[in-house]
């Protein structure tokens, strides 16, 4: 059980070190939600494998269940906010989309 | 080592590096999906079928179909600025394999830290999943109903046609 642990945690923190990346250097909107959605994933991994380890799966479960639905409905939201961004200004490039000043 | 774990881990790991490098939002999208169904095999591995399954059916299935929605939905740039992008794009991610295969590797070195970060309490639960979810969990279940109805929400302003549009 230990090993694998041990591989999930850092599988998790890869998955979190690559969506942060995405998130960090990515300039496309879209990319950057798939760059959120990889680190859901990775948070997703992270609490069933504690729950499997520490014999708390049931609870560890829910709380999986939780989180998936609200990464999809800040998906459907995220999503929703980007086409009318798209729609409006005609890109998705957050360099272009930009009207504040200062 | 597991073998099998490492095998899951590697499937679900491939994809996620390669939908974050994919210069094309669609193979983008498509990666991401296989990534998911990886995790979700991981999560059957770990005896946990109901987030499992969860995963394959939400997080895979309607996550990649309102990526792929809003994809096609999008105006496709022109062929000059599309490989100037390309280009552009390549330069600052074609350092993201190297990071995460020296990041791999330093954790792996250091895997005793994981060992003594979580200590095993071996306790074993005996409620099952349901007894779990509605007997102790009750109000944020209505919270999560809530987020639930904004979820819909953005799903009806996705596909809206208002006067932008025209």
């Amino acid at each position: 059980m230990n090993n694998i642990l041990v591989i999930d945690m850092i599988a998790v923190i890869l998955l979190l070190g690559i969506g942060l990346y995405t998130l960090i250097v990515s300039r496309n909107l879209l990319r950057m939600l798939i760059g959120f959605e990889i680190m859901a994933k990775g948070v997703t991994l992270a609490i069933v494998s504690a729950g499997a380890y520490n014999g708390k799966l049931a609870l560890s479960q829910t709380l999986a269940v939780t989180a998936i639905v609200v990464e999809v409905i800040f998906i459907a939201v995220a999503l929703a906010i980007v086409m009318l961004i798209q729609r409006k200004k005609g890109s998705l490039d957050v360099r272009k989309i930009t009207n504040l000043k200062g | 080592m597991e073998l099998h774990m490492v095998l899951l881990i590697a499937v679900t790991l491939i994809p996620m590096i390669i939908a974050a490098f994919a210069a094309e939002l669609i193979k983008s999208v498509i990666a991401l999906l296989v990534g998911s169904v990886g995790l979700t095999l991981v999560l059957f591995n770990l005896n946990a079928p109901i987030a499992g399954i969860f995963e394959l059916s939400v997080g895979a299935g309607l996550i990649a179909v309102l990526f792929i929605l809003s994809v096609s939905l999008t105006r496709p740039l022109a062929k000059e600025e599309s490989a100037e992008r390309k280009r552009q794009h390549y330069r600052r991610f074609y350092v993201l394999p190297i990071i995460i295969l020296f990041l791999g590797l330093i954790l792996y070195l250091n895997k005793d830290f994981w060992i003594n970060a979580f200590p095993f309490t071996g306790a074993q639960e005996s409620a099952s999943f349901g007894e779990v979810l509605w007997g102790r969990r009750g109000l944020d279940l209505i919270g999560q109903i809530g987020i639930i109805l904004v979820g819909v929400f953005g799903v009806i302003v996705l596909f809206r046609r208002g006067k932008m549009n025209e």
